[in-house]
């Protein structure tokens, strides 16, 4: 229910419109105008005339799939494994969980009352399969707001049963029981079975347990003989069994959870909500120490993790962080886990809070070293700072760089994230490289000789630079491998040896270029190393040849470096 | 302290027992009575205890305990014997900021600023080396903005290597705003595991405040980490710095077998604040940075002044086709 200054009371009937081809389509009704009697479906003007003080709103099944998976998200409060449930619905795996909540009545009347004090009605199924508890929570007609197939206790054997391995036989008796009464519509099953099984005389799910599928077949074949294949009585047969097995446990069934389980979850709950900073903070700290002691029993360590916490008015708050490498260490993720706390805003108290723990693994063994206490000390800082700096400024903003195998200037070193191991060799030092590449060439001016001499000046940044040395040009080639078009014929040009003098007859170096096609003409560079009156020293390119480029596109010069 | 040692003259540097057990703040006053306005290098044995008193007593009065590099013999200096004697025995100090400033706004001047920066972190790694030849050498945290990468450029390694500089030594942080790479800078001069904090500060974050720079400095003290901090050439100077620098462009050496090719880069070097060099004048001076070639790379010869040159005198007439 939204809380906006048009919100309807409670107590008069409303209905939810979307425009269909008909008109306006009723899509929800509140309780009021339920027992009134509107159905879901109409149109608003049929309803109208049943119940002329029927209040209506436009429906936004957009907005309302965000608050869904909301309370979805919400539902982490009961256990990790959580979604929706189609549009109408949310589910959550409390396997292990109840007795945490003095059983699952307990659980489901707390789970209920919190929703209710959010002002969402709701109701609840719970049951050893998914799908049994989906049909309960939504057809199982109590008189209370939820509703339990079974006991605890039966629930808790069967766990223990499903625990031991080689058992394949369960005992879904309570299910079956549960199910027996509930209408056919409880399966998840398309509206057109559910029709043909109506029409069958199958209505209640009970009606189904002990129907062989092949006479199930059979009669959906009897039934729209003349009207359909036979394979499609087949297919309806097949999914009604389907997900029978699914309710009562004879066929698994897959989850998708909505996030990815954590490896290992710690939570706190507090019966008053925490307000202030200082108790919070106190309260993480055991909360960190609950996990790093439960890692250090089984020699884990975790490369991130997500505290999420829940405010008392059912909005969350996380906070993530991430590691360098695998960590049991409290101090570390308690220090990277402040940093980021100071931006929460713990708004009406806080009840609960969850650290979840992603990504197990043996953390690296310290490395044997002669000097080990201080290279133990030193790497210990460095993933420190590692972690600090990458959580707070983004694992992209810390890099290292590692050389790479290519001729091609910007393409000789990539970044890494900063724990990178670095396995590369350095590539020879060489007088010919500045220290400090450009991140984008810039375009510059230049006067110099054609088709190959050292530049005489250039304008760069609006500033002049009269050249006083220079060498060059070296040619590099574009990487033809790597589609740009070149030919063999090219890349043997740039073999050819580099710092050619630019007193050279031109004949000699049109021969090979000519022959290759315009566009690698285009691509190929001399660079020039170049160094003006007051002795700054550039790192100058000319992209494509003089011999080869038109009049209308002249090759262009670009300043790539600056030599420190 | 040995009495028998012989000195040639009684220097205002060397202590007496009795001077030496009058306590701290005795000390502390006498030494800053006693320095004298130009450094002399009477005895390198006295100037080498002179050294360990004044680390001591600086201990003392920041209350700072004696971290475990801080006890290295081998002092850190520029590789210059003009430098190295301005800086006095201890060279550049371990636990301070140091500030490299261009000599004028243009790229060029801002590179040569950082690789003075790249100088002196070759060396420092040197001696972290020497020190502990057994580990690998601790990273260095190069701070860079953004936008510096387009206007002076990032870091490229096959001109590093040309430093004697391996890219694995580099930890690389680029920020957007100025608070995070100081916020950065404290972070990893805190952090105690590293060799050296450069930060490159631009446009108007070069304008460092007061309680920044103080706080890079204490953290510098602290943990025993240097810190370079790069600022543009207009930013009046940081607070709390121990050293500044300022760096221009130079015209290259000749070249050993091209006329016309730039030769082994220069660049000017002034050294405009040193806590231990008290003459009026800035001390400049001209460095040459010969192309890395194993353990010479680490040399530094200062450059003979250059002769007035022309700009093509040397070039021969240029056949043209």
């Amino acid at each position: 229910m939204r809380h906006s200054p048009n919100a309807v009371p409670a107590d008069k009937p409303l209905a939810l419109v979307e425009s269909g081809a008909h008109g306006l389509r009723i899509t929800a009704v509140n309780s009021r105008a339920a027992r009134d009697g509107v159905p879901i479906g109409t149109s608003l003007a049929d309803a109208r005339t049943v119940l002329p003080e029927l209040l209506s709103r436009p429906a936004e099944p957009a907005r309302d799939l965000r608050s869904l998976i909301k309370v979805a998200r919400w539902l982490g409060r009961y256990g990790p494994a959580r979604n929706r449930d189609g549009l109408d619905g949310a589910w959550v795996d409390i396997t292990g969980v109840a007795h945490l909540f003095g059983g699952e009545d307990k659980l489901l009347i707390d789970l209920i009352g919190r929703l209710a004090s959010f002002g969402i009605t709701a109701r609840a199924g719970l049951a050893s399969t998914f799908a049994a508890a989906h049909a309960l929570a939504r057809f199982a007609n109590t008189g209370t707001a939820f509703a339990i197939a079974g006991s605890g206790e039966d629930r808790d054997s069967l766990n223990a049963e499903h625990a031991s391995p080689g058992t394949e036989r369960f005992s879904f008796g309570a299910e079956r029981a549960a199910l027996a009464t509930l209408p056919i519509e409880g399966l998840r099953l398309g509206p057109d079975t559910v029709v043909l099984l109506k029409r069958l005389g199958l209505r209640r799910i009970g009606q189904l347990y002990g129907v062989e599928r092949a006479a199930l077949e059979r009669r959906f074949h009897a039934d729209r003989a003349g009207k359909s294949k036979a394979r499609h009585a087949g297919q309806h047969a097949e999914a009604v069994l389907m997900r029978l097995d699914q309710a009562v446990g004879l066929t698994p069934e897959p989850l998708r959870p909505l996030a990815a389980l954590p490896s290992l979850s710690v939570r706190r709950t507090w019966g008053e909500p925490l307000i202030s900073a200082e108790a919070l903070a106190g309260e993480i700290a055991a909360l960190t120490d609950d996990l790093c002691s439960s890692l250090k029993t089984q020699a884990l360590g975790v490369r991130q993790i997500c505290l999420t916490l829940f405010r008392a008015d059912g909005t969350l708050a996380h906070v993530q962080a991430g590691f360098s490498g695998a960590t049991n260490d409290a101090p570390h993720i308690l220090r990277l886990l402040r940093e980021k706390m100071s931006s929460i805003d713990a708004g009406f108290g806080i009840d609960m809070a969850v650290l979840d723990g992603h990504g197990a693994e043996r953390p690296a063994a310290p490395q044997a070293l002669l000097d080990t206490r201080i290279q133990a000390a030193q790497d210990g800082a460095t993933a420190l700072l590692i972690d600090t700096l990458s959580n707070r400024l983004g694992t992209k903003s810390l890099y290292t760089l590692e050389p790479h195998a290519s001729h091609l200037p910007e393409r000789a070193q990539r970044r890494m994230t900063a724990s990178h191991p670095h396995l590369a060799l350095p590539p020879a030092p060489s007088a010919r490289r500045p220290a400090f590449l450009l991140a984008m060439p810039e375009p510059i001016t230049v006067m110099a000789e054609v088709p190959e001499g050292i530049p005489k000046h250039f304008i760069w940044r609006r500033l002049r630079h009269r050249i006083v040395k220079g060498e060059g040009p070296e040619r590099i080639a574009p990487e033809w491998w790597r589609g740009l078009g070149a030919t063999a014929q090219d890349n043997r040009t740039a073999a050819a040896p580099s710092n050619t003098s630019a007193s050279e007859p031109v004949n000699s170096q049109t021969a090979p270029v000519v022959s290759g096609d315009a566009l690698s003409a285009a691509h190929i560079r001399d660079y020039y190393h170049l160094e003006d009156e007051a002795g700054a020293r550039f790192w100058v390119f000319r992209a494509g040849l003089y011999q080869s480029a038109s009049a209308e596109a002249p090759p262009r010069w670009f300043v790539h470096g600056l030599f420190a | 302290m040995d009495q028998a040692a012989p000195t040639p003259k009684p220097s205002p540097w060397s202590l007496t027992p009795s001077e030496h057990e009058a306590g701290p703040p005795r000390l502390s006053a006498f030494v800053k009575e006693a320095r004298p306005a130009s450094f002399s290098l009477a005895s390198s044995r006295n100037a080498r205890l002179i050294e360990g008193l004044r680390r001591r007593i600086h201990g003392i009065e920041r209350h700072v305990p004696e971290s475990p590099r801080s006890n290295r013999h081998v002092p850190w200096t520029v590789g210059a014997a003009d430098a190295d004697m301005c800086l006095g025995p201890s060279g550049l100090n371990t636990q301070a900021v140091h500030e490299i400033k261009p000599g004028s706004a243009r790229a060029s001047a801002t590179a040569a600023s950082m690789g003075f920066a790249l100088r002196l972190a070759a060396r420092h790694l040197l001696l972290l080396k020497a020190a502990h030849p057994d580990s690998p050498p601790p990273r260095i945290l190069w701070c860079i903005s953004r936008t510096s990468t387009y206007e002076t450029g990032e870091l490229y390694i096959p001109g590093l290597s040309a430093f004697g500089l391996e890219p694995a030594s580099f930890l690389i942080v680029e920020t957007v705003r100025a608070s995070e790479m100081l916020w950065a800078m404290e972070e990893g001069l805190k952090s105690g595991g590293l060799a050296l904090v450069i930060g490159h500060l631009t446009g108007t974050a070069g304008r460092i405040g007061l309680t920044p720079a103080r706080r890079l400095s204490l953290a510098a003290e602290q943990s025993g980490t240097p810190c370079l901090l790069l600022t543009p050439e207009g930013a009046p100077p940081a607070a709390a710095t121990s050293t500044r620098w300022r760096i221009d462009t130079a015209p290259s050496a000749a070249h050993r077998f091209d006329a016309r090719a730039p030769g082994a880069g220069r660049i000017t070097v002034t050294l405009e604040r040193c806590q231990h060099y008290l003459s009026g004048d800035p001390l400049s001076f001209v460095l040459e940075w010969p192309h890395a070639r194993g353990a010479e790379a680490h040399r530094i010869p200062v450059a003979a002044a250059l002769a007035h040159r022309t700009v093509d005198a040397s070039q021969p007439k240029r056949r043209t086709g």
